[in-house]
């Protein structure tokens, strides 16, 4: 488990700070989410809960383990996936596994028998005699997974490691990270996709500009945000448009319809179906629903209608 | 795998680390034969010549050859040799490429001419001449009225310590020596000191075996250290009659030399190499394997290990300082090994780790101040170039911008006062690559500074000094790294 208490980062002086006065848990056997825009704070946030940088103010624990004070302990349980993982480039990767195992106490042939089953299983075994410059970017992310797993951490801290994954990267990665939540690991995800978000994350927590401002339950996703009516009508033209725009905003893309900023009640949906119908406009779908996290997340970070 | 072990094999098997240690050991070894063949300093044997004279007479003319050698025995050519009668010179000439010069004077008397040599006119001055038999008519070594044979110790080639006789044989018509039977003793040095020298007998000498046939020849007798304390000499006798044609007269062949003198020999040898070497090993090698790491973000895969950062700093820090440990202990060793010939004794492993230590603590200070400046910045342009100019002020134009334009330039200070001694004294304390010159001047006792030379104590160098500053080169920059490793991102 990981407890973020009141985490704050300011780079240098006179500059705004990175993240300001977090406060989040990552609870065993949980994923929890990490959305926001570019520069929001997610990788500096995730960078300070693995003790690569320090923070400003407030703290991190890992199982009980400040990851300040008390670094050793604490990293004992992180495993860390970046982006862009980046090592020594003519480094030999059994040999670096083997360098960072001895970090965990893992010797001898206790280190490579682990590090045979690792690179195996994330497929990288059969390159092992290349150097890790000659690895490309998918290898390397796996490589990093393997790195990360190397002493059976408890907590994962995925930061954008999704980015640049083909499909089956991304369904092999959410696969594995569903593994991580089962055995009851948990597991920190940052990412841009936030439809995988919302296929994997119990939670999913929004930072904009450094502060926290929200944090969604599973069961909130799929109501979220302001209700708007979705339709279909098959004979649409402009009559319809006028009639629905009594109601509401419409936005048409072909025959299909998403009436916002509705002028009634959700429960009254029905009047604007009635109205259409008289007007003798064949209606194939009428459903009430929420926005859809996309919306909900570009509406609270303040971007909707373009970055 | 331990991580220290890791980080010291990758610096030591590193491209540049595996570049620098063949270096810094090929030229190690390159430097000390050069020191063994040519020696270091003007009053050293290859920069000592000797002039050897003989003559033949002939139907009323002196056919006189002269011989001019180093101090190694090896012939010297274009020495210039003049003759003269009652101190009025009458033939001025040089030596050949074999060292020899030939002339003639014609006179039927017994007055013959005497020898003067010059000194050499190509040659870096001082040179120190040995004359030959300055006076042939009464010096000259004869086998019989028409031939001489000269006997000059010399050293053996490549040693300062080593010593062996030249022959050098003039006979009638240019004919080469007879052969002749070579018969050493060795005698306690009281025993030797005896003005006549009595044991010049076959009988009771040790036998060399023949010689001949030579117009130059040598002769060496086997030395060993129990030959330390002892003198030689040496006769040659006629192989037929065993009568005693030359001798030399009692003379110490195996010198020691002080462990003192030959330190600072080689610490002077070695600073010149590794005052070069070492700075340029620490500053990249703490680059490459920390600096580059850390700004390139190679070092974050390390840092979310059970690991402190502080930890891996010292870590690497140590890898850096132990292979330029490995580079110098290894080179010094080979050096050490290379110059016993020419030193007659090799140096105790205590003074090679003395010199280690000095250029150790070099290295750790270039290393420190590259760390330091990782850890101040994230550009590796920074970094790196922060080290070359390191490298550039301290190590190369230190002398030039602090004694030449500062000191001398813009204060005025007059190279020869005393106050300029103490303030470069000061100056080397302040540069990491000044420490060579201070702890060799603590063992040596002297400091130069400015065009003047001082008592190292009348300029503050003490033990206690020197060791202060050693001290604070060797932990302080790196302390300051350590501490913020553990505060700064």
């Amino acid at each position: 488990m990981i407890e973020i208490r009141g985490l704050s980062k300011i780079y240098g002086r006179n500059q705004v700070p990175a993240i300001n006065n977090i406060d989040l848990d990552i609870n065993d056997g949980e994923i929890l989410g990490f959305a926001g825009l570019n520069g929001a704070g997610k990788t500096t946030t995730i960078r300070i809960a693995c003790g690569i940088i320090f923070p400003t103010g407030g703290k991190v624990s890992v199982d009980g383990h400040d990851i300040v004070k008390n670094k050793v302990s604490a990293s004992k349980n992180i495993g860390w996936v970046p982006e862009l993982p980046n090592f020594e480039p003519n480094a030999k990767p059994v040999l670096l596994l083997k360098y960072y195992a001895g970090f965990y106490g893992i010797k001898g042939t206790e280190a490579e028998d682990l590090i045979e089953k690792l690179m195996k299983q994330f497929n990288i075994w059969d390159a092992r005699n290349k150097k890790l410059k000659n690895y490309s970017q998918g290898m390397k992310k796996r490589f990093s997974i393997a790195a990360a797993m190397l002493g059976d951490p408890k907590n994962y801290l995925f930061d954008e490691t999704l980015n640049g994954l083909d499909p089956e990267g991304v369904k092999s990665m959410r696969n594995f990270m569903l593994q991580l939540k089962k055995d009851g690991k948990s597991v920190f995800l940052s990412s841009h996709i936030l439809t995988e978000l919302e296929n994997v994350a119990d939670r999913i927590a929004i930072i904009k500009r450094g502060e926290l401002i929200k944090i969604l339950d599973r069961d909130e996703l799929p109501n979220l945000g302001k209700s708007v009516v979705k339709l279909k009508i098959e004979n649409l033209d402009g009559g319809a448009v006028a009639i629905l725009q009594k109601y509401g905003t419409p936005e048409v893309t072909g025959k299909d319809v998403v009436l916002r900023d509705l002028a009634f009640k959700p429960s009254e949906a029905h009047i604007v179906n009635n109205e259409l119908i008289k007007s003798n406009y064949e209606v194939s779908k009428f459903e009430i629903s929420g926005e859809g996290l996309e919306e909900y997340f570009l509406d609270l970070v303040g971007q909707k209608g373009g970055i | 795998m331990s991580p220290i072990l890791y980080d010291l094999r990758r610096t030591l098997t590193g491209k540049f680390t595996i570049l620098l240690i063949v270096m810094i050991v090929g030229f190690t070894a390159l430097g000390a034969h050069a020191l063994s063949s040519n020696g270091s300093g003007n009053a050293t044997p290859s920069n000592t010549y000797h002039t050897d004279v003989g003559y033949y007479h002939s139907n009323g003319t002196y056919h006189i050859v002269t011989y001019t050698f180093d101090g190694y025995g090896t012939p010297v050519k274009d020495a210039p040799i003049t003759l003269s009668l009652n101190q009025t010179k009458f033939i001025n000439g040089t030596s050949n490429s074999a060292g020899f010069y030939n002339a003639t004077y014609v006179s039927n008397n017994s007055k013959i001419p005497a020898v003067a040599n010059a000194y050499l006119p190509n040659a870096s001055s001082p040179i120190s001449i040995i004359p030959g038999f300055a006076f042939l008519q009464t010096n000259m070594s004869r086998i019989n009225a028409t031939t001489s044979l000269q006997i000059t110790l010399v050293n053996q080639p490549g040693s300062l310590v080593y010593k062996m006789y030249n022959l050098f044989y003039v006979g009638p018509n240019d004919s080469k020596s007879p052969q002749l039977a070579a018969y050493y003793g060795a005698y306690n040095t009281s025993r030797a000191a005896f003005s006549a020298y009595p044991y010049l007998n076959e009988s009771k000498m040790t036998s060399l075996g023949t010689v001949g046939g030579f117009y130059t020849s040598s002769l060496k007798i086997p030395l060993t250290n129990a030959n330390q304390n002892k003198t030689f000499t040496l006769g040659l006798f006629n192989t037929t009659t065993g009568k005693l044609v030359n001798s030399h007269p009692p003379a110490a062949l195996y010198t020691k030399i002080s462990q003192t003198n030959q330190l600072t020999i080689v610490f002077a040898f070695l600073s010149g190499l590794y005052g070069f070497f070492v700075p340029i090993m620490a500053i990249f090698s703490s680059y490459l394997y920390y600096g580059k790491d850390r700004t390139s973000g190679v070092l974050e895969s390390v840092a979310t290990r059970p690991v402190t950062k502080s930890r891996i700093l010292a870590s690497r820090f140590v890898a850096v300082i132990l292979s330029i440990f490995i580079a110098l202990l290894i080179s010094i060793s080979v050096a050490n090994i290379l110059l016993e010939q020419y030193f007659g004794q090799l140096l105790p492993l205590s003074e090679i780790l003395g010199m280690v230590g000095i250029f150790l603590v070099v290295s750790a200070a270039f290393a420190g101040i590259v760390l330091l400046t990782s850890q101040l910045s994230r550009a590796q342009g920074t970094v790196l170039g922060v080290g070359i100019v390191l490298f550039i002020v301290f190590d190369l134009l230190w002398s030039f911008l602090i004694l030449d334009l500062l000191l001398f330039d813009v204060f005025r200070l007059s190279p020869f006062s005393p106050s300029t001694g103490r303030i470069t004294a000061i100056l080397d304390a302040i540069n990491p690559a000044g420490f060579t010159s201070l702890a060799s001047s603590l063992y040596t006792g002297t400091f130069t500074g400015g065009f003047n030379s001082y008592s190292a104590s009348a300029v503050g160098i003490t033990l206690v000094s020197v060791s202060i500053v050693g001290a604070i080169w060797l932990i302080v920059p790196f302390a300051i790294t350590y501490y913020l490793s553990r505060t700064r991102d």
